[in-house]
């Protein structure tokens, strides 16, 4: 069929391409539009996902590297706009015109530029085993979570509530994200085992948490350490985003020492919790405020 | 593509003809494994892996891990070097066979294991360096793993190092291996740094591994514990490969420096539990493994 002079597929791939170029310069523009002002020396951190329902972030990263911020009190705004990074990933940072990314590289970044170091208080083998526990979060347990959460059909209740959106959209987004983990845990290997072994794999890292946490007020010991970011945002994530799951039942009946140690790094570090959660009646939307160590009062710039 | 379309139409009948005659042969090929079942030995674990290596027993760290902890545990063993034609269900090519059961991935063969023979290497350990060594084991098999991989199936390719004379595989075999890591640790994440970033985060887990160890003859004292047998399937790797790798090059160039402790390890390792050494590698692919 032709229409002024152009086959009916000739139309289509124009106005595709049209549609293309009208979403890329929609896309530019907002992005400008929405840049923050940021002060010299203060940290801008980049949010893909925004504020959480019943946790600051949804992802487990965010939390590590604004955790971290907090307990060296350095300043920093969140952009929740849903920048991403050069890399794809989530979250980066931008400090006096540099970027940088992966929320590990963005901590070493900071420690080099202010001088910081929260491990200077560990032995080099102590410090050899934060390292040891920061892989195996990240880069396991992170994942047999993810799993759970999202290719565990029995969590579809628990995924309701939280999602942004309803309806026809709501399994729309759920096909999506359960489709992504699938292929990223494929290839990383944890995803070619049942949910069933998966879940015996998370028993056996909780455990280990657990059983290295003891006592202790922190995960090393006296002070805050690095680790202690990493821990609080993952566990944030088991404890609270998973909040109904087996996972975060087994925790609780079994670690509770896990849980104790979530609560006080949650109140020593994020007394303003309620005011960042969705859930909440006082939530308030800290895009662009600076942060001064997590304090109750915010400096608006 | 007219030619193409009239080609197609004149033989249709010979193309589905020939395209269900090789649908047929494959399944017949891959269920024929299924069919004709190799009888193993009773009460012996039957290992299945992708044959010997060229300077260590295996070029798959999960495989010499899986062997040494066999070894570490006096398990009753043999070997099948049949795993790239023979793969687990999961897809995996380390993998063990028992009285008829079959168990993937290197983790749960040695949970498997330890639950048939009731044992447990690492239960004189305190519960905090129990934890300890399982965050080294995943750290090494989860992290390590990925950085090593990306240099010998991507950058060394791109340095221009013959890693498949090193491997034994024709050209083609390593291109293909190379986007799949590509794709699979871009997925992982380890695959999305710039080579330069992931060289810095290898030389910190070799860093942490050294430190780690420390002065001690094993991960934890003077007996091994079952993170060994990761720790050494990981750096074996490294320890003993080509020197062309830019992988090696930096392990070698850190030995040097202050990680020494690493090289010694690994020497001990091999000479507790692999005396046969020898007999279970091709020497560079100069002659077959006797063992």
């Amino acid at each position: 069929m032709y229409v002024a002079g152009m086959s009916s597929w000739t139309w289509v791939c124009v106005m595709g391409g049209a549609l293309v170029c009208v979403g890329v310069v929609t896309r530019i523009v907002c992005r400008q539009r929405r840049r923050l002002p940021v002060p010299r020396d203060v940290v801008l951190v980049h949010h893909f996902f925004g504020r959480g329902w019943k946790v600051p972030s949804k992802s487990p990263f965010p939390m590590k590297l604004e955790t971290f911020l907090r307990i060296t009190k350095t300043p920093y705004m969140n952009d929740h706009s849903g920048r991403m990074s050069a890399k794809g990933k989530t979250p980066w940072i931008e400090y006096n015109d540099t970027q940088v990314s992966d929320s590990q590289f963005c901590i070493e970044f900071l420690k080099k530029k202010k001088g910081i170091d929260l491990n200077r208080g560990l032995s080099e083998q102590q410090k050899a085993i934060a390292r040891a526990f920061l892989k195996l979060i990240e880069e396991n347990l992170y994942w047999a979570l993810c799993i759970e959460l999202f290719c565990n059909e029995a969590n579809i209740p628990l995924l309701k509530p939280m999602s942004p959106l309803k309806g026809l959209g709501f399994w729309l987004y759920y096909w999506f994200v359960k489709r992504s983990i699938k292929s990223a845990t494929w290839g990383h290997g944890i995803g070619r085992h049942s949910v069933e072994d998966v879940w015996t794999i998370a028993q056996a890292d909780i455990q280990a948490l657990s059983q290295y946490l003891g006592q202790k007020k922190y995960f090393m010991g006296e002070e805050p350490a690095e680790i202690d970011c990493t821990l609080f945002g993952m566990l944030s994530f088991l404890l609270v985003t998973m909040q109904g799951t087996r996972y975060e039942s087994f925790t609780k009946q079994n670690h509770a020492n896990l849980v104790t140690y979530f609560q006080r790094m949650k109140s020593s570090y994020w007394p303003d919790w309620d005011t960042l959660i969705t859930a909440s009646e006082s939530f308030q939307n800290d895009q662009g405020p600076t942060h001064y160590s997590g304090l109750s009062f915010i400096l608006t710039c | 593509m007219d030619s193409i379309r009239d080609f197609v139409k004149t033989y249709s009948r010979e193309i589905c003809i020939s395209a269900a005659v090789g649908v047929a042969l494959v399944t017949i090929i891959k269920r024929r494994k299924k069919w004709i079942k190799k009888v193993y030995p009773a009460n012996t674990v039957v290992h299945h892996q992708i044959g010997r290596g060229p300077h260590t027993p295996s070029i798959t760290p999960f495989a010499l891990k899986l062997e040494t902890y066999l070894r570490m545990a006096k398990i009753p063993y043999m070997n099948e070097h049949d795993s790239i034609t023979n793969k687990s269900s999961k897809g995996k090519m380390t993998w063990i066979e028992y009285n008829g059961e079959e168990v993937a991935d290197s983790e749960f063969c040695i949970q498997y294991v330890n639950r048939k023979f009731n044992v447990d290497l690492d239960k004189d350990f305190s519960e905090e360096d129990q934890a300890a060594a399982r965050a080294i084991q995943r750290m090494v098999d989860e992290h390590l793993y990925w950085t090593i991989g990306l240099y010998w199936f991507v950058y060394d390719l791109q340095h221009g190092v013959d890693i498949a004379t090193l491997l034994n595989v024709p050209w083609l075999v390593v291109r293909l291996a190379g986007n799949m890591i590509k794709k699979q640790s871009y997925n992982q994440g380890v695959g999305r740094h710039s080579e330069a970033e992931v060289q810095h985060v290898m030389e910190e887990d070799l860093q942490a591994l050294s430190k780690f160890l420390g002065k001690k003859k094993f991960l934890l004292g003077e007996r091994t514990c079952s993170a060994d047998c990761a720790v050494f399937g990981m750096l074996a790797q490294i320890h003993w490969h080509s020197p062309d790798s830019e992988s090696v090059k930096i392990y070698k160039s850190l030995l040097v420096v202050e990680y020494s402790n690493l090289g010694d390890y690994c020497e001990r390792m091999k000479e507790e539990f692999w005396p046969d050494w020898d007999d279970c590698i091709t020497h560079g692919w100069t002659r077959k493994a006797t063992k």
